[in-house]
């Protein structure tokens, strides 16, 4: 497993609400599901997600609820707020709009 | 909304902190586990997958203090932990703190205390509609105008909406047979409430309409605290009768509450037209007169008028009235405004100043206090050395020892901010709750309010710049490496510096207002037994206004004559005489006085006697000492030779070495016999120079107050309401003042004096504690500073006294210093204070000497801690731990 690439902090954070606004989820499997998704390219520490996610809980985005787990284990799940979905919205419109700006950048010849 | 999310949020992590902080645990131990058990599942052996966890996961603790300070607990617990910090270390030295906070809440206490004065009475406005437009007039440096010349004023002045006028009176108000009482009110010109603004509770204000005839509106409108107290706030009273001096009245409003008139200091109980002069002021008719300055007078200035503009079109119509009436006007009279409320500039001025004064005083004193506050902080922060050495040792950024330090300042200025208000509330208080045995109304209610909570705060964080930053700063400047190796600081100790002069200059201070104070307290001690010229032990008294009930000169003569030989048969009065008013209180009346038998000498040259009238029995009664002659006695009537007795400096003022008895004076109007001789006593005031004064006969003279004065040995309620039933016997309708023994009545006159001892007492106190924490401050630094040096001294052999003596020397010469300058400026200055000082030279050498043991005492006691620790530095410990 090589060096995990280092995440832009808003970049965490989008990525934590997109996972999450499918189906309520733990820490745990938001992790493995980035990285699932990502082909293991994006690897999120246990030491930046739990910050983020209590993060963006203490702003009102994300609300938690203990459920139990398939395994029958009592886990936290995390699921978008009102505003959460808003700030997702608002996010991924302006991550397509810098992403596609630094593509034509570096696509021009 | 974000932000009270965020705060709503924080909030509840705080109230269920506990189930946060499992929550936390369970999540972040949940995640480890699915970790293994992942890896149990790609094939590990339980203990691989527990160590490939454990070395993915890293540092747990470290995340979960990253998720406390997600959740923006972490600023709290910071917080809540330099704060218990600061606790312990206050628990550590507990004389220090305790000496810190009550200073400080001294000197807190008494800026606020001084600030709710300032607000209360200069800063608030008075009750009324935009009372920045009010504007009070003042012409030639007096507040009273005549009536004719406002009407004037009134009429033809370009620049006011509305001009009022207005004056405080006190009246007889009945409100059924038998139930009289004496009440302070206003006379106001029909425009008055119209002009302030204000509303009614109940019923109609009387207008303009009042104006227009004398004595033709007998209305009354009550204030809403009268109304509360003596008709039990029935709403009622609309419309009904009731008697002012004997007159009926119709009540037509009730005033709302906050309403209580328009001046601040006064409250007042009733406003009646002032067209209905004549009936609240019998026989004295002055609304026809231009030459008797009577009303006070308020207006509105016109919008975008300034004040200038109104003082000149006022000064345009006094040149019109100078020319028409140059006997009652006077041509260079000036006029100027003022804000309203404390009668114009007439006591605007006095209190202004005074409060400046006050003001700086208590801002000095807190000054003071944060100063030695200071030093003490210096002293520990050079106890605290090696303390913050380690801590920077260890990694404590200067930013977290800047923010320790700062929080411990905090903790001290707010809990001293937080006594020093409650000081001040209790001194407001009880102030509020303070009614003086006046004949007026004083409105006494000082109410500390937002504004000055404001002020607390303000002044609370303002210590901690003054007291804590200083200290702090100094300590982060430690050097690592020295402080711990525990080499001393580098720099060397100054020989003389600031603080030296700052603690001898408190010490002088506390010096001076402790011989002022002691001098004045035992000048209260004297004053009744200096020469007052009556007795004022087991006497009382009670007077009464029969010109408020219409009583013609001839009706009041036989009034007193019957109530005397009423009351003289009273049982268990042992004597009792009639005397026009008290000496020592207001409303004396001085006329020239002169020898019949030479020509009357020019106006510049007349002597002025003040004059009394007595009844017989009054000397006796009063226990006024008669020296030659006769007293006066029932044979001196109307209609038989004129009389008088003279006191003795009027008599030696007259005539010198002759025999006085026999000879005429003329006084005031008429020519005189002088039949006795009494001592000198004191008529204005307490501190007063001998005074000629004039006692007539109130059988050939009458009189406008009554004052009935009887010597008992009864309890002074019992025999005050003897005496009142002996007068209602005689007149029900009548109303009482100035009521008691005369030892009570004695409080007026000795005021002043009382007000000085209390403040000097007060401010002599404070200064004591101010000197005393300065010096203990110093010692204690000077001690901390030169430990290491104590030790080897001690070490080779010093004797504890010794050590004492190179401690203490310093201070004990500043000590010296201090007291006296203290005493030499006490002597210099204190002649000013002779005006409170009652048979009391100010030189007292019994009082320097009280003042200066007391000083010395407080000196000692200061010194005792940190020199004692001095003396008990242990030389092997010192010199091992250095």
């Amino acid at each position: 497993m090589g060096k995990p690439t280092d995440l832009v902090q808003g970049t965490l954070d989008l990525l934590i609400l997109k996972t999450i606004s499918l189906e309520p989820t733990n820490g745990w499997a938001i992790a493995k599901r980035i990285a699932q998704v990502s082909q293991d390219v994006l690897q999120v520490q246990q030491g930046s997600l739990y910050p983020a996610l209590h993060r963006l809980e203490h702003q009102g985005w994300i609300r938690a609820d203990w459920k139990e787990s398939e395994n029958n284990r009592r886990a936290k799940y995390y699921s978008l707020t009102a505003a959460g979905r808003k700030q997702l919205k608002a996010e991924l419109e302006q991550w397509r709009r810098l992403s596609g700006a630094i593509g034509l950048v570096i696509e021009a010849v | 909304m974000r932000w009270f999310l965020r705060f709503r949020s924080l909030f509840h992590s705080l109230l269920r902190r506990r189930q946060m902080e499992a929550d936390l645990s369970d999540e972040l131990r949940y995640h480890m586990e699915q970790e293994i058990e992942s890896n149990v599942r790609a094939g590990m052996s339980p203990e691989e997958a527990k160590y490939a966890a454990r070395r993915l996961t890293g540092p747990v603790a470290l995340y979960e203090e990253e998720c406390r300070d997600a959740r923006g607990i972490g600023m709290v617990d910071t917080l809540v932990r330099d704060g218990r910090y600061a606790l312990r270390t206050f628990r550590r030295a507990p004389l220090f703190t305790a000496v810190a906070i009550l200073t400080l809440a001294l000197g807190i206490g008494a800026n606020t205390t001084v600030f709710t004065f300032i607000e209360n009475v200069l800063l608030r406005p008075l009750p009324v509609r935009n009372p920045q437009q009010l504007w009070a007039l003042g012409w030639g440096g007096m507040v009273n105008i005549s009536f004719p010349n406002y009407l004037d004023f009134r009429d033809r002045n370009e620049v006011f909406s509305n001009l009022i006028a207005y004056r405080f009176n006190p009246a007889n108000l009945s409100i059924r047979a038998r139930e009289n009482f004496r009440v302070w009110g206003y006379e106001a010109t029909g425009n008055y409430f119209q002009a302030l603004g204000v509303k009614p509770l109940l019923g109609r204000f009387f207008g303009p309409e009042v104006d227009d005839k004398p004595c033709a509106h007998p209305v009354v409108v009550l204030s809403y605290r009268y109304w509360q107290s003596h008709f039990a706030a029935d709403s009622n009273v609309i419309g009904k009768e009731i008697k002012i001096n004997g007159n009926p009245f119709t009540v037509v409003a009730i005033a709302r509450p906050g309403f209580y008139g328009s001046e601040i200091i006064m409250s007042s109980d009733y406003w009646v037209p002032m067209s209905m002069e004549l009936q609240i002021e019998p026989g004295n008719d002055w609304l026809f007169s231009r030459g008797s300055q009577e009303v006070w007078v308020m207006g509105r200035l016109k919008q975008r008028v300034s004040r200038a503009q109104g003082e000149a079109n006022l000064d345009t119509i006094a040149r019109q009235l100078a020319r028409a009436y140059p006997n009652e006007v006077d041509p260079k009279a000036k006029f100027l405004l003022s804000r309203p409320g404390l009668v114009g500039q007439g006591l605007r001025g006095p209190t202004t100043g005074v409060s400046v004064v006050l003001m700086t005083v208590a801002a000095l004193g807190l000054l003071l206090v944060c100063i030695n506050l200071a030093s003490m902080l210096l002293a520990r922060a050079s106890d605290r050395r090696r303390e913050i050495g380690i801590r920077l040792a260890v990694g404590a950024s200067r930013w977290q020892l800047l923010r320790q330090l700062m929080t411990e300042s905090l903790l001290l200025a707010m809990s001293g901010g937080l006594l020093g208000f409650g000081i001040a509330f209790g001194v407001c208080k009880f102030f509020s709750s303070w009614h003086p045995n006046f004949d007026l109304p004083a409105n006494t209610a000082l109410e500390p309010n937002g504004k000055v909570l404001i002020f607390t705060v303000v002044a609370s964080f303002c210590t901690i710049l003054l007291f804590g930053l200083v200290p702090a700063l100094q300590a982060l400047r430690t050097d690592l490496v020295p402080s711990l190796k525990n080499e001393p600081e580098s720099g060397r100790l100054r020989r003389w510096n600031l603080r030296d002069v700052l603690v001898a200059s408190q010490i002088a201070l506390s010096v001076v207002l402790v011989i002022c104070s002691v001098l004045v307290a035992r000048g209260l001690q004297k004053a009744s037994s200096i020469g007052l010229g009556f007795n004022p032990n087991r006497a009382v008294s009670v007077s009464l206004d029969l010109s408020l009930q219409g009583y013609s000169e001839e009706r009041s003569r036989r009034f007193d004559a019957d109530l005397l030989t009423k009351a003289a048969a009273l049982p268990g009065l042992d004597s009792v005489g009639i005397i026009s008013n008290l000496p020592l209180r207001i409303g004396e009346n001085n006329d020239p006085i002169s020898r019949a038998d030479r020509p009357l000498p020019p106006f510049s040259k007349l002597k002025a006697a003040i004059v009394y009238n007595v009844s017989p029995g009054y000397f006796r009664t009063a226990g006024t000492k008669l020296l030659a002659g006769r007293d006066i006695n029932s044979h001196d009537r109307a209609g038989s030779p004129l009389v008088v007795v003279v006191n003795e400096t009027c008599a030696h003022v007259l005539f010198g070495n002759e025999n006085p008895l026999g000879k005429h004076v003329r006084l005031g109007s008429q020519e005189v016999g002088i039949v006795g001789i009494v001592e000198t006593g004191k008529y204005e005031s307490l501190g007063e120079d001998p005074h000629p004064a004039a006692f007539l006969p109130i059988a050939q003279t009458g009189t406008k107050w009554t004052t009935l004065v009887a010597r008992t040995s009864l309890p002074t309620e019992q025999a005050v309401g003897l005496l009142r039933k002996a007068v209602l016997a005689l007149d029900p309708q009548t109303t009482f003042f100035n009521v008691g023994s005369l030892k009570d009545q004695l409080a007026f006159p000795l005021f002043p004096a009382r007000i000085t001892a209390i403040v000097l007492s007060v401010f002599g106190l404070f200064a004591m504690i101010l000197a005393a924490t300065g010096l203990f401050a110093l010692v204690a630094y000077s001690v901390s500073r030169r430990k290491r040096e104590i030790g080897i001294r001690m070490a080779l052999g010093a004797q504890q006294s010794q050590v004492l003596a190179s401690v203490l020397g310093r201070t004990i010469l500043l000590c010296v210093i201090g007291v006296a300058l203290g005493s030499a400026l006490t002597l210099g200055a204190g002649h000013l204070l002779s005006a409170v000082l009652y048979g009391v030279s100010p030189r007292d050498p019994v009082t320097y000497l009280t003042a200066i043991m007391l000083m010395s005492g407080v000196a000692l006691l200061a010194c005792w801690q940190p020199a004692a620790r001095s003396i008990h530095i242990d030389p092997a410990c010192t010199l091992r731990e250095e």
